[in-house]
Parts: C-alpha cells; sequence; structure tokens
C-alpha cells in the first residue's frame, strides 16, 4: 500500500451504486452460504483426518489446529501463553495508535486549515507516505533493539498517515457556508474550528482512526515475524521455524478473529460516539 | 483493503484569488523547498557536528557513498537492480494470478447471486487475516523462494480487484441490460457486451489499489523470509548495521512504489477520463 494505503474509504460489500437485483444479496441464499462456509472446513478436515492426502506437517486437521491453539492458552509456548502474547501484540497496537491518534489529527487539521502548512509540513507527509510501514522495521530494530518500542514505532507510522490524510480530508469537506454563516454570527478563527469544523470533520476522522486500527494491527504481526520477543507474530516466527504448521495455522486464525473483533467493536463505538456519522462512515 | 482513496473533489477554495495561479503555484514551492531545504541543511550540520551517530542514521556523504555502491557494485554479489528485478518479479507474478482470479471471482460474485452466496462467506472468514500473516505459512509450505512471496503478493492484490470488479457489474444500469436483451441477447451475451466494457474503468481502478497492497505486503514478506530482494537487502543491511544501506534502499522501495501508482493512475485516467468525477459524485 503506497499512497492509497492511507485515505481509504471501503468499498461496502454491496455498499452504494444501485443494486442491480434486490435487497441484502447473499441473505437469498442462506442454505448455499452455509454449505459454502462449512463446506470448508469439511473439506480441510476431509483431506488431512479422514482421507489422509495432505501431510499434517504442511496442513494439519481443523481439530488439531483448534487443539493446539487451546493448549497454548494454557501451557506457555516461546517464552508465554497465547494470551500473554496477544496482550504484548495488542499493548504495541494500542501505544502506537493512541500516540498516532495523538499526532495524526492536530497535523491533520492544520493541513486543511492553514494554508502554508499544506506546503511546509506537506511535503513532508508526501515525502514519507510511500515508504510501505514495514520498511521501516530495520530503521526500528536498529534504532530500538528488538524491545517493544521498536514495535510501536513501526505500527505508529502505518497508523498515522491514514489518520492525517482523513482528517485533512474531512475538514476539507466541511460546508464552507457553514463556515461563513459562523463568521457572519461573529464566530472567529478558534471558535470555528471548535464549534463548526472539527463536528463536521468529524466522520472523516473517525474513518481515519478505523483504518488507522486496521493497519496497525497488519503492522504489529509484520514488525513481530521480523524480529521481536514477544508478540504473535514472534510465536508464529518460532513455530515457523520449528515446523509447527498446527501454530502457524492456529496464530493465523488468532489474528484473524481478533482483527474482526477489533474492526467491530470500534465500528459500533464510533456510531455510538457520533451517530450523525453513519452515512459519511460507509462512503 | 478494498478501497479507494478520498481525493477531495474540490479543495478549499483560497479566498485570495486576486494573485495569478502562477504566483500561487510559485509561492507554494518555494515553501516546499524551504522545507526539503531545512530538513537537508539540519541533515549536514548534525552529521557534521557529530550529533547523528553513523550507527542510526547515516551522515549524507555515506548515504552518497552507499547509493553508489549499491547501484554499482552492489551488495552480497548482487547490484541493487538484480534485488530490484527480483522485488518485480515476485510482484508482478502474485499480481497476475490476483488480476485473473479476481476478475473472474469478481465478475462471478457481481453477476450471479448464488456464486455471490457461495463465496461471499469465504471471503468474509479470510478477509480479516493480514496477508503478511500468510507469510509463514507460505514459507513452510514452499520454502523461501519466488512462490511463497508471490503467494504474500496474490493475498493482498486479491480483495480489491474482486470488491471493484463486483462493484463495477453491479454499477450498470440494468436498463441497459434489459435493452440489450430485448435486442436479442442471450445468456451471458450482455456480460461480455454490455456490463465488462462499461466496467472497465472502476477494474483498473480494482488493479492500482491491489498494485500497492502487493507491493507493500511484498517488503513485509521480503523481510520474513527471502534470500534476495529489497526488502532482503534493508534487513541484512540492518543486521550489518549499515544504517546508510537501509536509508537507499528504503528510498529505492518508495520511488518504486510511487512510480507503479503514478503510472496506474495514468492508465487509469486513460481509460477513463471521468473515473475521478464519478468518484466524487458518488459521495
Amino acid at each position: 500500500m503506497t499512497l492509497t494505503q492511507t485515505a481509504r474509504v471501503a468499498v461496502e460489500p454491496g455498499g452504494r451504486g444501485p443494486r442491480r437485483r434486490g435487497g441484502d444479496r447473499g441473505r437469498r441464499y442462506p442454505i448455499i452460504s452455509l454449505l459454502s462456509a462449512c463446506g470448508l472446513v469439511l473439506l480441510w478436515q476431509a483431506v488431512t483426518d479422514w482421507l489422509h492426502l495432505v501431510s499434517p506437517l504442511l496442513l494439519p486437521s481443523p481439530v488439531a489446529v483448534i487443539d493446539r491453539l487451546g493448549l497454548m492458552f494454557v501451557t506457555p509456548y516461546a517464552g508465554s501463553t497465547a494470551g500473554e502474547h496477544l496482550l504484548a501484540s495488542l499493548t504495541a497496537v494500542a501505544a502506537g495508535w493512541a500516540v498516532a491518534i495523538l499526532i495524526g489529527i492536530p497535523v491533520g487539521i492544520a493541513l486543511a486549515w492553514w494554508p502554508p502548512a499544506r506546503d511546509y509540513l506537506g511535503i513532508v507527509v508526501d515525502i514519507l507516505r510511500p515508504v510501505p510501514p514495514p520498511a521501516w522495521v530495520p530503521f526500528a530494530l536498529l534504532w530500538f533493539g528488538i524491545s517493544g518500542i521498536g514495535a510501536i514505532f513501526v505500527v505508529f507510522l502505518s497508523a498515522v498517515m491514514p489518520i492525517i490524510l482523513n482528517t485533512q480530508d474531512g475538514v476539507r469537506r466541511v460546508d464552507p457556508m457553514l463556515i461563513d454563516a459562523g463568521k457572519t454570527m461573529g464566530a472567529r478563527g478558534l471558535t470555528t474550528l471548535r464549534t463548526i469544523v472539527l463536528p463536521g470533520a468529524f466522520p472523516g476522522i473517525l474513518t481515519g482512526v478505523r483504518i488507522a486500527l486496521g493497519n496497525s494491527w497488519m503492522t504489529v504481526v509484520a514488525a513481530e515475524l521480523v524480529a521481536s520477543s514477544a508478540g504473535i507474530g514472534y510465536a508464529m516466527r518460532t513455530a515457523q521455524g520449528a515446523l509447527q504448521s498446527d501454530i502457524v495455522i492456529g496464530m493465523m486464525l488468532l489474528i484473524g478473529a481478533v482483527g474482526a473483533l477489533t474492526s467491530w467493536v470500534v465500528g459500533i463505538a464510533s456510531r455510538t460516539i457520533a451517530p450523525w456519522a453513519r452515512r459519511e462512515d460507509r462512503a | 483493503m478494498t478501497i479507494e482513496a478520498p481525493r477531495s473533489a474540490t479543495a478549499t477554495a483560497i479566498p485570495t484569488q486576486s494573485r495569478s495561479n502562477r504566483d500561487t503555484t510559485m509561492i507554494r514551492l518555494r515553501r516546499r523547498l524551504t522545507t526539503i531545504l531545512l530538513l537537508v541543511a539540519v541533515w549536514f550540520v548534525t552529521a557534521s557536528l557529530g550529533l547523528l551517530s553513523e550507527r542510526d542514521f547515516p551522515p549524507p556523504s555515506a548515504a552518497l557513498e552507499a547509493f553508489v555502491q549499491l547501484f554499482t557494485q552492489g551488495f552480497a554479489g548482487k547490484t541493487i537492480w538484480v534485488q530490484i528485478g527480483d522485488s518485480l518479479a515476485r510482484w508482478g507474478l502474485g499480481l497476475l494470478v490476483a488480476a485473473i482470479v479476481g476478475v473472474v471471482i469478481g465478475v462471478a460474485v457481481g453477476w450471479s447471486r448464488a456464486a455471490d452466496a457461495a463465496i461471499r462467506p469465504i471471503f468474509e472468514l479470510l478477509r480479516y487475516i493480514p496477508p503478511i500473516a500468510w507469510g509463514p505459512l507460505a514459507i513452510l509450505w514452499l520454502g523461501t523462494g519466488m512462490q511463497s512471496q508471490a503467494i504474500v503478493v496474490f493475498i493482498a492484490a486479491f480483495p480489491p480487484i474482486v470488491l471493484n470488479t463486483e462493484q463495477a457489474i453491479r454499477q450498470v444500469d440494468p436498463l441497459l441490460i434489459r435493452a440489450s436483451r430485448t435486442l436479442g441477447a442471450k445468456g451471458l451475451r450482455p456480460l461480455f457486451d454490455v456490463v465488462l466494457p462499461s466496467g472497465v474503468g472502476t477494474v483498473v481502478t480494482g488493479i492500482r489499489i491491489a498494485c500497492g497492497n502487493g507491493w507493500m505486503a511484498l517488503m513485509g514478506a521480503e523481510l520474513i523470509g527471502a534470500s534476495s530482494g529489497l526488502g532482503y537487502l534493508i534487513l541484512q543491511s540492518q543486521n550489518n548495521n549499515n544504517s546508510a544501506e537501509i536509508l537507499v534502499g528504503m528510498v529505492t522501495i518508495g520511488l518504486i512504489g510511487l512510480a507503479i501508482d503514478s503510472a496506474m493512475r495514468l492508465a487509469e485516467h486513460q481509460i477513463n477520463p471521468d473515473a475521478r468525477k464519478e468518484a466524487s459524485r458518488g459521495k
């Protein structure tokens, strides 16, 4: 994700645009959907445990993977239990994401609100933007070693760009009429910013914050896979070295589940915090 | 992953239009140059005062030396051109497969409700696993060669192509399809004669996003397990504590990403000059 990584807006499945064939597609064929999802898991189970078509070294059965994953929550693997690895990764995500929010929102507002900043500061953003976050990992290792700070640094870099760009975009989208109306009624600089621009830009800011969280989760895994001493990625890396594909796949499932869960929670949270942002939020 | 950059259609109107546009451009350029010169000056000064440890960040002279070294003599027997070639080959392979499979699946999902019902659940199950997290499994299955890197590119590039193709198909005015049926088109003919030609622009947008996603994922994958490529180069430079080579590698990665994105935007514009207008109308 070079350029577009940053200000992304989801093309939600079946979202906008005229729909050719009626409402909730897919819901019309619930049986096919169910069969397809179950079929995939059954096929996996069939080629492994039942028919032994694939070596368990390459692809262990789903039952074995789930078994192993459950065990990892009890017995430590690579120094920690799965819960502790998860906590380490989530801590890095939370820290990097939080710093990105604290820095990204003001920078985004400045870029959109104060024309000189668009050039003086914007050029720095333009220079840093095309560098994929994982490419920062070597410098992070050089500067911070394999301590957790390196991971936080890389997470921060992956999270701050979408926040800056979406905040900037959100501020620019505020209806100039509203700003003029505010000025007519006597609002000055900061008052306009606080009472008109910020609420108006809120949907954009939320979008940025949400994309940033997804990026953070992806980046922390990448950083931990390269070099770390704890975290989900570290457990995965260790398992790959030991040819334990059941653990590798178990960690992938865990990463996917946590990613889905966080995106769901943040979706609900943003709808609760800013219900008026709902429509924009999807766009 | 699925996603398009909100390019704000109307940048905030700057009230001072009294000056000519050319003057404004000059001012903006001067501001940008100021920042760049300032950063370069800071770089030179901190380096010459010895405030910058060469282990952490290279002085300009070392960076220049590494640049010349990498592009002429190379690193571990290979010039950087070879590493670039290796990276681009993996990227191209993954992207090619993703484009073919992605367009086919996108068309199926967009055209047939049954296909949508069958494929959607699998897509949803897998979409929260970041591409990079497939790296270790790919290495277990295929070793550290070209294919395992290309698989990560494929996984990163696949979703935007599927979703945009699906979108392209759904956007088509149903009246056009009915008109072609009235005129005698049977079976799948409206798909090839009406739907696909009108959706090419949206598909190309998906491919452009996929290009960026794939490049970023590849840089992560090459850090995890590869024996050549730009990601491998910067990680090896980190192992050798050679910050100058990391810097040159990162700049190269960023520039290639930028070049890919610019080329794709150009292609997009050629194919569908109205794309940007339409996108902003869609919001």
